[in-house]
């Protein structure tokens, strides 16, 4: 008996600390913001009522919204797909970016060279959307979520989301 | 009488292990980039839109939200830890290539909320362009030309008392792309 209680308490010994280091109160938040996000919408080329490719918020009937999206590994601050040289490790994470409008339209993000020619050129996640001619006009609230395989899930609010600022939401006018 | 010993010792160990595990020495190794920084510019005008063009005169407001990676809070918690902001000696500045810089400062927006109107904590500072002023390049060598204007390139810094020092800049920095920096035409 006593020497099954000693076996017990020396188990215990051993392996209170792997106990421990399981539970979510030690392991702390880390593992959970894997990605930094960056993004910013600028004024595609299509039917542009201004200066293209400046940032805006704000579009007229016609225009097209370009997002563009940075992701960096929060561990080191690097590019996953290390500025273009590195594709499949885009493909081993399942690194997926993808804008959201709160009228339940989606669009997903492509990892790309910009400028497509000529340098330097920066690597970014960039997609495009040309406002309908007959979409209604006024506010309309935007974000994205960075995902992976790991089940990473990160999500980017413009600053001020949430408010009746004006520069947070998409705000649309007529031609 | 050994048995009851280590039951104790045990014991002991499963009281105490806990506490270690919250001590900020026992915590695990902080990350390399300990803030996530995000930055924009807006026009100081009634509509306050963002914009990366501007003409001699107009108001540029950066506005930034820093965010803890380890907790992927805002430190400030939304106006109820400015105590804790002054204790990490934080400190958020946009600075523009030509030596400018604007210390941001954090506060409540809108200010002038009404109501149960929906607020937001953030960064700001804002900078009245000079009538005189000339960024120090040519707009029209951008990848799309803008023709009579000029550019100055910014970004926005920050700092804590624990020698955190993360650097923000527009997407495509290091490249000709038009929103790399602050594009100012003559009024």
């Amino acid at each position: 008996m006593r020497r099954m209680l000693t076996l017990f308490c020396a188990a215990l010994i051993l392996f209170a600390p792997l106990l421990l280091a399981g539970r979510p109160a030690a392991a702390g938040p880390q593992g959970k913001l894997v990605y930094i996000v960056a993004a910013d919408i600028v004024r595609g080329l299509f039917q542009a009522t201004g200066t293209v490719c400046v940032q805006t918020n704000v579009f007229k009937l016609g225009e097209e919204v370009v997002w563009r999206v940075t992701v960096f590994d929060a561990s080191n601050g690097a590019d996953p797909a290390e500025d273009g040289k590195n594709l499949t490790a885009l493909t081993e994470r399942g690194i997926k970016v993808t804008v959201y409008l709160e009228n339940g339209m989606s669009f997903p993000l492509r990892y790309a060279r910009h400028p497509g020619k000529g340098d330097p050129a920066a690597w970014l996640w960039a997609t495009g959307w040309r406002i309908p001619d007959d979409f209604p006009t006024g506010r309309l609230k935007w974000w994205l979520v960075v995902t992976d395989k790991t089940g990473a899930f990160v999500r980017f609010d413009p600053i001020g989301f949430g408010t009746n600022l004006g520069a947070a939401p998409l705000i649309i006018e007529k031609r | 009488m050994r048995g009851k010993q280590l039951l104790i010792g045990a014991a002991v160990l499963l009281l105490v292990l806990p506490l270690l595990a919250q001590l900020p020495g026992a915590a695990a190794p902080r990350p390399r980039l300990p803030y996530w920084v995000m930055a924009d510019v807006i026009r100081g005008d009634t509509l306050g839109a963002q914009s990366s063009i501007f003409k001699q005169g107009d108001e540029v407001v950066f506005r930034a939200r820093v965010l803890d990676i380890a907790t992927g809070q805002d430190p400030g918690r939304a106006g109820q830890g400015l105590k804790a902001l002054q204790e990490l000696g934080l400190k958020v500045t946009a600075y523009l290539e030509d030596g400018k810089s604007f210390p941001m400062t954090y506060g409540r927006h809108p200010a002038q909320a009404s109501g149960r109107e929906p607020v937001s904590w953030f960064w700001t500072a804002s900078w009245r362009i000079p009538d005189g002023y000339t960024g120090p390049h040519d707009a029209g060598t951008l990848v799309i030309p803008v023709r009579g204007a000029r550019y100055v390139k910014w970004w926005v810094m920050v700092t804590d008392k624990a020698g955190a020092n993360v650097r923000w800049d527009p997407i495509g920095v290091g490249t000709n792309l038009n929103p790399i920096g602050l594009i100012i035409e003559k009024r």
